[in-house]
């Protein structure tokens, strides 16, 4: 496979995660404000204006301390903004700008649906509809890109790279949950019981893991629990340790033996790390600082894989 | 009938013997079209339009925002054209084509057309792509243009002319299969009763041509496509020809040259590059040899080609076959080299070369189209009956300073077709371009890709300007005339 190939299917595995986990996160910040906006203002503000810490580095939207204003503004930018470089909107853009130039990689379906996402969002930008309208739609096509891929793409090299790019970028955003958004929820002080538990669902909803956390750990959502199962479990297709086996398996697929590869190294050390590693009991607030660690480690995993597949 | 159909005033009409005559063909096609009312068929066209918008079925337009994507038109009334017909037609396509690279061999070898005087030898070595670098290298099989696109039109009396020929890299076949596609699935009672001759296979066919000239006589040689880049405007054809045929698609940067041997970087390391079907043209196709500033190309490839160690196709220096100033001569290129007269006539060309078409153009320029030999697109160029005399009188002033860097033609009414217009069909002027493979035997895709002038009365089929296109036909069977 030509390796400027799989950069481009690695960045547009990025891409579309990225906006897949954009719009789920603007999502939930908006049920939130519909739902405990009202009982508890100063804790649902910080929580929907907690998006910037998840996405370092793109455009800083000023929290006006009005819950919907807020909220406005955020979806202005996360969702529509071309100015933000963190946004859907541009992610969508760069995820179809990486396909169109591997389109002899992808299936029909694939690149179809790409596009076609694309396209809409860029009508509904240009005819200036509402956000509120827009994100449930961009939400779904986006959503159905990930299953023409699951259905109708080889699971060859280049599938391997659109999984490395994909579940990179989710393990990321999700440590920043767990590092950021959990100690959000939880605030500084007492909080009433219903807000506590929608911002709780918040957290796992941001990482698509609500139900799944559900069926595994009952409906009571212990913060530690919530970090252990975002972290660790091995069968939550959004957990970090799911990402790293993912991961493994593509490398493996790739032939990169933890000898010869730096990035498969340090791939398995941290799913070692995770698997071997983790107390028995966690301190959700300990793990904040480790998740961030883990995350840079992440990081660094990304740069060894541009330096072996893609600088040849 | 139920829809307007107008038929055209002058010109060859395709579809119509007259109004309310359709030629036998179109009979079927014409009434299941009309079973639909404007409101259906314009819901049909909305549903073909979102499809190819969908699957970036597209043109990049230079000039205008950078990367301004463009959908090709399409118009579904289908061109039709009958077994007989295309027998003529193929058996000419291939006789050119085959006279083509045996000019083209010539030129680069023992240039005996040019030492008996066939062409000029001033004319071919003064020529921008004659590569004067490349005398004395053969390409395998002795082919230059493996790929063809030969543009055919349809004059007053519906006999089909040669307009020009693409030996470089000739575009638009990708609409070819896209259009076929299309149709069968926006108006798929249109085939009805129809034999109409499959296109699907072309890629299959391209690949085999690339394979039999692999410098390496391996089983299956590694063919790899080669685009300037996403940005370049036929990108999707270069993605949709790599697709179908299951090769590499490679930018410039993705090939390296290290002793004469061409490999694509992978993430494996290095892999060799057998046969190259270059979408580059020769200018920026190595900077060592020729366009120095290019950074679209690969430095060392045609030294590379020239060691026998990679194929190009088409070969560097085949343009020098289609250039306009070498087109009058090419029915004697084809009764020199093949012994035979021309099966496909092609319009008839002066020479401002020839002393006596030179002094015929300087006399009929009103009645003339004059080109500039180095002039594409519509610039430098007379259009006689269309001008004023002032500017008749300007043109005459260039012409007689250089009459060598022109060529004149009487301008031809050429056929006009069925086509919709939103509310409802009327004849819109439209030409062919035929796709012919040459390795070790010439073959042609049956059909080709016919633009079409949407704007009524023009003459101008170019994508780039209004033009569209059409799903080609070619009937099986026997016989019969449109």
């Amino acid at each position: 496979m030509l390796a400027r190939a799989a950069e481009n299917m690695y960045w547009m595995g990025r891409y579309l995660e990225r906006s897949a986990g954009l719009c789920r996160k603007l999502e939930v910040a908006r049920n939130l404000a519909v739902e405990v906006g009202g009982l508890d203002p100063a804790s649902t503000l910080r929580f929907v204006h907690g998006m910037s810490s998840l996405y370092p580095g793109s455009s800083e939207v000023v929290c006006t301390g009005q819950v919907h204003e807020t909220l406005d503004a955020m979806l202005s930018s996360y969702l529509l903004g071309h100015g933000n470089d963190l946004s859907v909107a541009v992610s969508l853009r760069a995820a179809r700008e990486n396909a169109r130039a591997v389109r002899d990689y992808l299936s029909r379906e694939v690149f179809e649906s790409i596009n076609s996402a694309w396209l809409d969002l860029a009508a509904s930008i240009e005819s200036g509809r509402d956000a509120d309208l827009v994100l449930p739609e961009v939400q779904q096509r986006v959503f159905g890109i990930g299953g023409a891929m699951g259905r109708t793409m080889l699971r060859d090299e280049s599938w391997a790279f659109v999984d490395l790019g994909s579940m990179l970028e989710r393990m990321h955003r999700v440590l920043l949950v767990v590092a950021y958004r959990l100690p959000d929820a939880l605030g500084d002080g007492p909080l009433a019981i219903p807000v506590q538990v929608a911002l709780l669902r918040g957290v796992l909803r941001s990482g698509a893991s609500l139900e799944n956390y559900r069926r595994v750990q009952g409906v009571e959502l212990d913060p530690a629990s919530i970090s252990a199962f975002l972290l660790l479990d091995r069968h939550a297709p959004h957990s970090v340790a799911y990402g790293l086996r993912v991961m493994e398996d593509a490398m493996d697929l790739l032939g990169a033996t933890e000898g010869e590869s730096e990035a498969r190294r340090r791939t398995g050390l941290l799913s070692a790390r995770l698997r071997y590693g983790a107390p028995e009991t966690f301190d959700w607030r300990m793990e904040g600082r480790a998740c961030i660690e883990i995350a840079d480690e992440i990081v660094s995993i990304h740069e060894s894989l541009s330096r072996q597949y893609f600088a040849v | 009938m139920a829809n307007q159909w107008q038929v055209a005033q002058k010109g060859w009409d395709e579809g119509f013997v007259s109004a309310g005559t359709p030629r036998g063909p179109y009979r079927d096609v014409i009434e299941v079209l009309d079973a639909f009312d404007p409101a259906e068929i314009g819901r049909r066209e909305q549903l073909q339009r979102i499809s190819l918008v969908n699957q970036g079925i597209t043109f990049t337009v230079y000039g205008e925002e950078e990367g301004v994507e463009r959908v090709f038109p399409f118009d579904f009334v289908p061109r039709i054209i009958t077994a007989g017909e295309w027998a003529t037609l193929e058996a000419g396509l291939q006789q050119r084509v085959q006279a083509i690279n045996l000019f083209l061999v010539d030129v680069y070898g023992e240039q005996r057309c040019l030492r008996e005087g066939i062409v000029p030898w001033e004319l071919v070595f003064s020529r921008p792509d004659f590569r004067r670098e490349l005398v004395g290298v053969l390409p395998r099989l002795g082919v230059f243009t493996h790929v063809a696109g030969i543009d055919l039109l349809r004059d007053e009396h519906g006999e089909w002319l040669v307009l020009e020929d693409n030996c470089r890299c000739p575009s638009g076949v990708s609409y070819v299969l896209e259009n076929r596609g299309l149709l069968t699935r926006v108006f798929p009672g249109l085939f009805r009763g129809h034999a109409v001759r499959p296109v699907d296979h072309y890629p299959q066919m391209l690949l085999e041509t690339l394979r039999h000239v692999s410098p390496r006589g391996r089983e299956r040689p590694v063919v790899a496509v080669l685009s300037p880049g996403a940005n370049n405007s036929a990108w999707f054809e270069h993605s949709f020809l790599a697709r179908e045929m299951g090769v590499p698609l490679v930018e410039g940067r993705d090939l390296i040259v290290e002793d004469d041997q061409v490999s694509m970087r992978t993430i494996a390391g290095r892999q060799r590059v057998d046969v190259l079907y270059r979408r580059i043209d020769d200018a920026f196709l190595d900077p060592v040899i020729f366009n120095s500033d290019s950074v679209l190309g690969v430095p060392g490839l045609v030294h590379a080609a020239i060691a026998g160690n990679i194929t190009l196709a088409n070969a560097p220096g085949a343009g020098v076959a289609d250039d306009k100033a070498v087109y009058p001569f090419f029915p004697d290129i084809i009764r020199f080299f093949l012994d035979e007269e021309p099966l496909l006539p092609q319009v008839p060309t002066f020479s401002g070369r020839r002393p006596e078409d030179a002094r015929f153009i300087v006399d009929n320029l009103a009645d003339l189209v004059v080109k500039r030999c180095d002039g594409a697109g519509g610039y430098g160029m007379l259009v006689g009956p269309t001008s004023t005399t002032a500017e008749i009188a300007a043109f005459k002033e260039g012409f007689e300073a250089a009459p060598g860097d022109f060529i004149a033609q009487h301008l031809v009414e050429f056929s006009s077709h069925p086509t919709w217009t939103g509310s409802g069909f009327a004849p819109r002027h439209v030409d062919l371009r035929p796709f012919v493979l040459c390795s070790e035997s010439i073959r042609v895709l049956p059909g080709g890709l016919t633009r079409v002038a949407l704007k009524e009365g023009s003459y101008v089929v170019n994508s780039s300007q209004g033009g569209g296109s059409k799903d080609t036909w070619v009937l099986a069977g026997s016989g019969g005339d449109a």
